[in-house]
């Protein structure tokens, strides 16, 4: 029997994360994965500046980055009557999200207030992500990879779980082998064989919005429609009878993304709808091959739990959205790191029983909210083609007034999509039993600067990411935080020293924990309190400006053993 | 005369819609939650102003034929025999197919739409729909 301390079924971004997460922990594990290879479908188009800073943690930003848009190209997000044109309007001056990652990078180092991520987004498909994660996998000694493996059953008890995978290369034969592991996680995406074994139902009504259709093809022709040749990350196209999305998910490469509300009408063939999106004018011709083509379902869907005793679920197996808003993945991402170090503690022993339980109560809210904002995203598309007039490419002043109007709807409603950053980074685990609040923390919620939640405030109340800030030398606060253990960020003259109460009840318990004291009277400002107690997944679990008079019942709370 | 047969069966199928979603009102918990969470007028018209639209709230729904002055969603068909033939559809996407060839349009949050859409479909299913896996 092969033995592991945490079985990862489903090695897709969100499976091989977990696992590289797991192993910054000190964590061995096994994942296997049904497919033999990584996705040769484009997919997701985008990294959020969460997992780019969770990827950063990892030491894998700098090599996504290299395997995504190039630093210095656009991530424009346009709406036009076609990818030739007439464009109506352009988003990219109005919010870091759409500049080139060198751009937003110096924005970055310049934000003193706390309010922009460490990382900027990376536009990348998933299927030149998942390369990137894989290999980094492949490549780590705590991580045994599996690929062409299936789970075909488990059973768990009080200490761990035994679990039958299956060897389903063709030269296996169909090999088999039980693994006990401590723990098992299901990543296996939306039609989840763990959840399934776990009887978990999702909550939701399925295919509110019908089948859609999506087209993979490659061209280096359509580069030449924009500027510099560098196509926008995404063309949405909305004229009378037309309406699409035309995606470039990385602006080096010649791989294009065409969605469509639905499929091709009788007779209607796939090449003559790339052509409708690509211009206005049938004479136009270009260049391209279909790679894929095929309809698909979008969802709003959340399970009703997130795990039961020693399994638990992730990713696609949680939650499945439409990707208006790209919430997809990364929210699986966030899940991974919410997860991994949860596991290495209670594996270690410092974790107790309601460590792995607080991951559904902080997480679930969070999946919620997340379908939620994605609906209104969905919404809002709908909306911005409302806007869609019969003379809107007349050429008339009515014409114009109509395509000036379309544009500033489309800015209205579709910017909601990418200028999320209190959805991305603003969200706190207000209902965690290992989050300490403040007295009256209940009463008010000061994360939520606009009502939809779109607007990211910084804050170090309980529950929330650390504000991503800089030190005095240049360096990022994040980089200096303990990614196996929590930190206490000690704000003040002398806090350091007198953190040494809860450093002793920290170590009773063998909970690691690092005193980080900040001199930098900016930081303090920003941090609030003379204290702030960090997680090692960038939360803040406590913050006050005097330690505690029962240091151990903190410690106790925040690892879960109380 | 098709103009008129199109309006009268416009009126029937809201009708018909009414009886439904009252009987999953009953019947379903998901639509009594989906009732009580929201108030809102959702108008089903053609442009000439045939049609109805729903009232939904305190947990309940009722129907007025004619014209909203303030709906918060709306339906606006070319004529009733489109709006019959697509809204009876089971298939989703003919309503997107629909919107495309500009069979109709729409106006306010599109949140009520989708929201519609739940209850109809949760109405219309023999099984409970909600709970998938």
């Amino acid at each position: 029997m092969i033995q592991t301390p945490v079985l990862i079924i489903g090695g897709g971004p969100v499976g091989l994360t977990l696992a590289l997460c797991l192993s910054r922990q000190g964590i061995r594990s096994m994942l296997v994965n049904e497919r033999t290879a990584t996705s040769t479908h484009p997919k997701l188009d985008v990294v959020n500046t969460r997992s780019m800073e969770i990827y950063r943690q990892l030491g894998l930003a700098d090599q996504i980055r290299r395997a995504g848009n190039p630093l210095h190209a656009n991530q424009y997000a346009a709406s036009a009557a076609s990818a030739s044109g007439p464009y109506f309007e352009v988003m990219a001056e109005r919010h870091m999200i759409y500049q080139p990652v060198n751009m937003a990078a110096r924005q970055i180092q310049a934000c003193a207030d706390g309010s922009l991520p460490l990382e900027s987004m990376q536009r990348i498909p998933q299927m030149h992500l998942e390369p990137v994660l894989l290999e980094a996998a492949r490549a780590d000694r705590n991580i045994d990879v599996r690929f062409g493996c299936r789970l075909y059953g488990f059973e768990q008890d009080d200490e761990g779980v035994t679990a039958m995978i299956q060897d389903c290369t063709d030269d296996a034969a169909g090999a088999s082998a039980q693994v006990r592991s401590q723990y098992l996680i299901g990543c296996d995406g939306p039609g989840s064989r763990v959840r399934n074994f776990l009887n978990i139902d999702y909550d939701g009504t399925r295919d509110l919005i019908g089948e859609l259709f999506i087209v993979h093809l490659q061209s280096d022709d359509i580069a030449r429609l924009y500027p510099n040749r560098e196509p926008y990350w995404h063309t949405w196209i909305s004229r009378p009878g037309f309406q699409g999305l035309l995606v470039s998910p990385d602006a080096g490469r010649n791989d294009f993304v065409l969605h469509r509300p639905f499929a091709p009408r009788d007779g209607e063939t796939i090449e003559q709808i790339i052509d409708a999106a690509l211009s206005l004018k049938p004479s136009d011709k270009f260049d391209y091959r279909i790679v894929q083509s095929g309809p698909w379902r979008p969802q709003f869907l959340v399970a009703e739990s997130f795990g039961r005793k020693r399994v638990f679920i992730a990713g696609d197996a949680t939650h499945q959205y439409m990707p208006t808003g790209g919430l997809g993945m990364n929210t699986g991402v966030a899940e991974a790191h919410n997860l991994a170090w949860k596991l290495a503690a209670c594996v270690k022993g410092w974790g107790g029983p309601a460590l792995m339980a607080s991951y559904e109560a902080e997480r679930l809210p969070v999946a919620r909210r997340n379908r939620d904002h994605v609906k209104q995203c969905a919404a809002n598309v709908f909306e911005a083609n409302f806007a869609i007039s019969d003379d809107l490419l007349h050429d008339t002043a009515a014409g114009a007034a109509a395509r000036r109007n379309l544009g500033k709807v489309f800015t209205q409603k579709v910017s909601r999509l990418y200028e999320s950053l209190g959805i991305e980074i603003g969200y706190r685990y207000r209902d965690s039993p290992v989050i300490a609040l403040d007295a009256g923390d209940d009463e008010r919620d000061d994360t939520a600067p606009s009502s939809d939640g779109t607007l990211y405030c910084p804050t170090t109340r309980g529950g929330a990411r650390l504000p991503s800030a800089f030190r005095a030398d240049g360096s990022a606060v994040f980089d200096q935080l303990d990614a196996r253990g929590y930190t206490l960020l000690c704000c003040g003259a002398d806090a350091a020293a007198e953190a040494a109460s809860l450093q002793a009840a920290a170590a009773a318990s063998a909970v690691p924990i690092t005193a980080l004291p900040l001199h930098e009277s900016a930081l303090h400002v920003l941090y609030q309190r003379r204290y702030v107690l960090v997680r090692p997944d960038q939360h803040v679990c406590w913050s006050g400006d005097h330690l505690p008079d029962d240091a151990p019942a903190l410690i106790n709370l925040i690892r879960g053993a109380k | 005369m098709t103009t008129l047969i199109g309006n009268l069966k416009l009126r029937l199928l809201l009708r018909i819609t009414l009886v439904l979603l009252r009987r999953a009102l009953r019947n379903s918990e998901r639509v009594r939650r989906l009732m009580r969470e929201d108030s809102f007028v959702f108008q089903i018209r053609t442009h000439a102003g045939s049609g109805g639209y729903f009232v939904v709230g305190d947990g309940g729904i009722a129907l007025h034929y004619g014209v909203h002055p303030r709906p918060d969603f709306v339906q606006s068909w070319a004529n009733g025999n489109d709006a019959f033939r697509t809204l009876i559809s089971s298939d989703e996407t003919d309503l997107l197919r629909a919107f495309e060839a500009r069979q109709y349009r729409m106006q306010g949050n599109f949140r009520r739409a989708l929201w519609f859409n739940e209850v109809i479909k949760l109405a219309r299913s023999k099984q409970p729909a909600y709970v998938a896996r």
